[in-house]
């Protein structure tokens, strides 16, 4: 009998084996010997051949009927995954609104702070050809190689000159951004500070659509103007602009444009705006000649459209023989030509003169961090509690078990569960998104848009944000509860399992760890923002108005300054080229004279061209020497003062031995009258510069009043009548040196601004955790509670019995987030020239502050199961 | 009541007048000979699957068959709620065709 059926023919494996993986568990026996019994059969009538042929036949017959069934059974589950899911967070509102609102809150944090990334990664990539487009930047050196300044924008030479030697380059296109440029329809004047001239094929090079007019031509004639939609609104309202005539006013200069065109106005997500694209064939009819050829007028920012797949180091690499070639042999080791990709600019450009203020790759960075950061810790909790409540689940695990489920199915069951989770969380996030964006828009001061529907990219993102913080949530939980033995936890085992202890512990040492270094980062951005703007910086910056000048002012600068000095408001008047809070860009080759010889100083010397008040105005003070007098007749030509770090660095000991020494720079030659402190001119993002300050009649572009705290409106109101006289058509605008000072730190108050935020979030959301946690963990240990009490253990000494756990894990947190924290704020402290140093009290701070919050969530559990009636305690379960 | 569909009104029907001896092959060929529709094990058992889970039939192990570790063959049978699924199934079918003479297509 046996050898008999030993003998029975078999169906092919390979079939038999893909049915058997594709069918239902229970039923894989009954159809294997089903489909065996057949194939038999057939064997038996019609031979091998086409008993084999059918079984293959019937295997892929029924792949689709196996599918089309797992799939319904897989539904028919999750149905019930979904009810039991809902039943649970009914029964345990708590933990659950815990769990979802912590999640929601992290979410909402990460969709922002993805926007945010989003939008900054998107700047210049709506070009069409924003990969091939390169902006030409300068670079000066010092003798020693150091580079002194690297300056966003070129001589206007460059790009006709780049055009010829190189045909590969399709378009060079150069912009001159006109500052105070006043333009006028009908009637008013306005002051325009977004006015470019641009050369034609600007609209070849860069993707601005064009509303009316044709971007081939329309920038071909001299006094063509183009303009934004905006503009078209402002000084057109619904007139048709083309064709209609603006007037435009230079300083004295007059000239008539005409509208040729009218472009969309530009995206935020650019990293310059242009309101006016004037002719660059006007602007040349203008300036003249000598202007275009000079070398040394670096203020025309340069564009290259380079062709398809071109590879740019090609280019680059032809850069120094090009300015050789055109300036002087060797000049390329004093100067060079960079390329900077289009795309670059926006976060990893940080030139000396730029378009507008760019961002930077690290808040990029940063930002990110802090994101993931907060959404791990809104997983973290969701674990937390999940194994935490595992008791609670213990039954339902252990019935399910014994009614046949498999441990797979449990997986999926809770990874279900916990992606349901997830997927409430992120509905609820996008609510909250929505409900805060304007607020977060206006925060980081651009509009960003949220909006799913037209974002597909952006709606696919956030499903599998969901997915995979429901999926990472729910793992360790999936395993943890899907592993009971049902035997165990029927019969009421499951207590307080030393394994999913010290795994929560991990989890909760890890979320205060993180929450910790956020807490140390904020305040150490804190005090480097309140150093900046505390530190002294050798002159009196507070009550300084800075105007503009104009040519009727200067050109009876002494009668205009003693009729200002009347008004008792006024305590001084000063010009200059630049004032302080500005920057130091202008320089001129400077030498040391003695006697005959002549000594040419090989590093940058800044200069700054005054008059008689500007030391006095400012209170910089002298270190050595004399300020410009009138009584000197030699000092309009001949007086120089430098500051402390100019002498220190030319190698003389004191000031004093500076004083009387022979200077020239540029075209000048004297003698150092005077040596003044260091101050500080540019913000505290630059080192102090070496400087040069000498008299000039010419480029005094700026006005700076000093008055008095008195009444300031009053003064205000004074200045605002004589400006209006002296410079009409001009609006009145004036800003203080100090707050122009504060202006140049918002990036980093807004970085501390965000930290701060992000911080209360992440320590919000772990505390939420901590609370569910302490609740449960008070919850587990009634018994034990009531029992000690019972016994006489005062309550005090059970609050602390219960806040020791929790304590000893906030402890840890300190040990791992503190070498983080000292290492990022150390790296972040390098971007300053003057910077406070890291204090070790702001990580006890810190370490302090998380163990309070901690202990203030833990403790209200922890007092509550103390203090409650033994007696209910022991009769619990 | 749910109404039951035609593939497993087929299907109910083959159960029933195989009576005990209702399994897989057995199924299987009740209903080809019955209405010439060769199903294969994948739809078979996804209906009986479906079926056991709405409550019309039910499975039970009949004796282990003579096989070296051979299981016990699973045999299914109508639930009263299977048997109330046909009468209505046929009721309907009755309904449907009162008054309608299976030739008078032929004179339209």
């Amino acid at each position: 009998m046996k050898s008999e059926i030993e003998k029975e023919p078999l169906p092919p494996r390979l079939p038999e084996r893909i049915v058997q993986k594709l069918a239902w568990a229970e039923d894989q026996w009954s159809i294997r010997e089903d489909l065996r019994e057949e194939y038999r059969y057939i064997l038996s009538i019609k031979g091998e051949r086409s008993a084999n042929l059918w079984y293959w036949k019937h295997m892929f017959l029924s792949l689709f009927p196996f599918i089309k069934f797992s799939i319904y059974w897989r539904i028919v589950m999750f149905k019930n995954y979904i009810i039991t899911a809902f039943r649970n967070i009914r029964k345990h509102g708590g933990y659950a609104f815990i769990n979802i609102a912590g999640l929601a809150v992290g979410m909402a944090c990460c969709i922002l702070i993805m926007l945010f990334v989003f939008d900054e990664m998107s700047y210049d990539k709506f070009h069409e050809n924003h990969d091939r487009i390169y902006r030409v930047t300068r670079k000066w050196f010092n003798e020693d190689g150091v580079v002194n300044l690297h300056l966003g924008h070129v001589a206007p030479p460059v790009a006709p000159l780049l055009e010829n030697d190189f045909p590969e380059i399709e378009h060079a296109v150069r912009l001159f951004r006109q500052g105070r440029l006043l333009v006028g329809g009908d009637s008013e004047f306005f002051e325009e500070p977004r006015f470019f001239f641009a050369e034609e094929d600007v609209f070849e090079v860069f993707s601005f659509p064009l509303l009316a007019g044709d971007p081939e031509t329309a920038l071909q004639e001299p006094f063509a103007i183009v303009i934004s939609r905006n503009m078209a609104a402002k000084y057109f309202g619904d007139k048709n602009p083309i064709g209609n005539m603006l007037q435009i006013q230079v300083g004295p200069k007059k000239a008539d444009m005409m509208v040729t065109g009218v472009m969309e106005n530009m995206p935020h997500n650019s990293h310059f705006h242009a309101d006016f694209f004037g002719s660059f064939k006007t602007f040349e009819a203008v300036v003249g000649d000598e202007e275009l050829q000079s070398w040394s007028s670096n203020n025309y920012a340069t564009y290259l459209l380079m062709p398809e797949n071109y590879d740019i180091v090609r280019l680059k690499s032809q850069l120094d023989p090009f300015i050789d070639r055109h300036m002087s042999e060797g000049m390329s080791e004093k100067t060079k030509l960079e390329l900077q990709a289009l795309t670059d600019i926006h976060l990893h450009s940080h030139l000396d003169s730029e378009i507008e203020a760019n961002s930077d790759i690290t808040y990029v960075y940063v930002f990110s961090v802090i994101a993931i950061f907060i959404l791990l810790i809104a997983c973290v909790n969701f674990m937390n509690l999940a194994t935490a409540r595992s008791a609670g689940r213990a039954k339902e695990v252990g019935m399910r078990k014994v009614v046949g489920a498999q441990r797979t199915q449990l997986i999926r069951q809770f990874l279900s569960e916990s992606m349901l989770t997830a997927v409430v969380s992120l509905l609820l996030a996008v609510g909250l998104v929505f409900l805060v964006l304007p607020k977060f828009s206006q925060f980081i001061g651009k509009e960003l848009s949220f909006n799913l529907m037209e974002n597909s990219q952006l709606l696919l993102l956030l499903l599998l944000l969901a997915v995979i913080v429901g999926f990472l949530a729910g793992l360790y939980p999936a395993f943890f509860l899907s592993g009971f033995k049902p035997v165990r936890v029927l019969g009421n085992k499951v207590g307080s399992q030393k394994k999913g202890l010290s795994f929560r512990g991990a989890l909760v040492v890890f979320q205060f760890s993180i929450s910790i270094v956020l807490i140390i980062c904020m305040s150490v951005v804190t005090r480097q923002l309140d150093y900046m703007r505390t530190r002294n910086l050798g002159f009196d910056e507070e009550q300084v108005a800075v105007l503009s000048s104009s040519e009727p002012m200067l050109q009876n600068w002494d009668d205009f300054k003693s009729r200002m000095l009347q008004n008792t408001g006024i305590i001084s008047v000063a010009a200059a080229s630049r004032v302080p809070s500005g920057r130091l860009l202008d320089s001129a080759g400077a030498r040391v004279l003695s006697g005959e010889t002549s000594q040419p100083i090989t590093f940058r010397i800044a200069m700054l061209m005054v008059d008689y008040d500007y030391i006095p105005t400012f209170k910089i003070e002298l270190s050595a020497g004399r300020n410009f007098s009138r009584q000197m007749g030699t000092d309009p030509e001949q007086a120089f003062i430098l500051n402390e770090m100019a002498v220190r660095k030319i190698g003389w000991e004191s000031p004093e031995q500076a004083i009387g020494k022979g200077f020239g720079y540029g075209r000048r030659k004297g003698q150092i009258i005077g040596v003044v402190k260091d101050f500080h001119f540019e913000s505290l993002h630059q080192e102090i510069s070496p400087l040069v300050m000498f008299l000039s009649e010419s480029s005094l572009s700026q006005v700076a009043v000093r008055i008095s705290p008195q009444n300031i409106p009053k003064t205000m109101g004074f200045l605002k009548k004589t400006w209006t006289e002296m410079r009409p058509n001009y609006p009145f605008s004036y800003y203080f040196v100090d707050e122009n000072f504060d202006q140049q730190y918002r990036s980093e108050e807004k970085l501390q601004q965000i930290f701060s935020f992000f911080t209360l979030l992440a320590v919000f959301i772990g505390c939420l955790g901590l609370f569910g946690l302490a609740s449960y963990s008070a919850e587990k240990r009634t018994k034990e509670i009531g029992i000690r009490k019972v016994l006489g253990a005062s309550s005090s000494g059970l609050a602390l019995l219960l806040s020791k756990e929790f304590t000893k894990w906030v402890l840890m947190a300190n040990v791992i987030a503190w070498p983080v924290a000292y290492w990022v704020m150390s790296r972040w402290l390098q971007n300053f020239a003057y910077r406070t140093g890291i204090n070790i009290g702001t990580f006890f701070l810190a370490g302090g502050i998380a163990l309070l919050i901690a202990l203030l969530t833990v403790s209200h559990q922890a007092l509550k199961a103390s203090l409650a009636d033994p007696v209910k305690a022991l009769k619990y379960e | 009541m749910e109404e039951i569909s035609r593939a497993e009104e087929m299907v109910l029907l083959a159960i029933w007048r195989l009576k005990e001896k209702a399994y897989g092959v057995s199924i299987r060929r009740q209903v080809r000979k019955n209405t010439g529709k060769d199903y294969t094990y994948g739809t078979l058992y996804g209906l009986l699957r479906q079926m056991t889970h709405k409550g019309y039939i039910e499975k039970s192990l009949g004796d282990p068959i003579p096989k070296k570790g051979g299981r016990s063959r699973a045999y299914f049978s109508l639930t009263p709620l299977g048997i109330q699924a046909l009468k209505d199934a046929a009721s309907l079918h009755k309904r449907l065709w009162k008054d309608i003479n299976e030739f008078s297509f032929d004179e339209s």
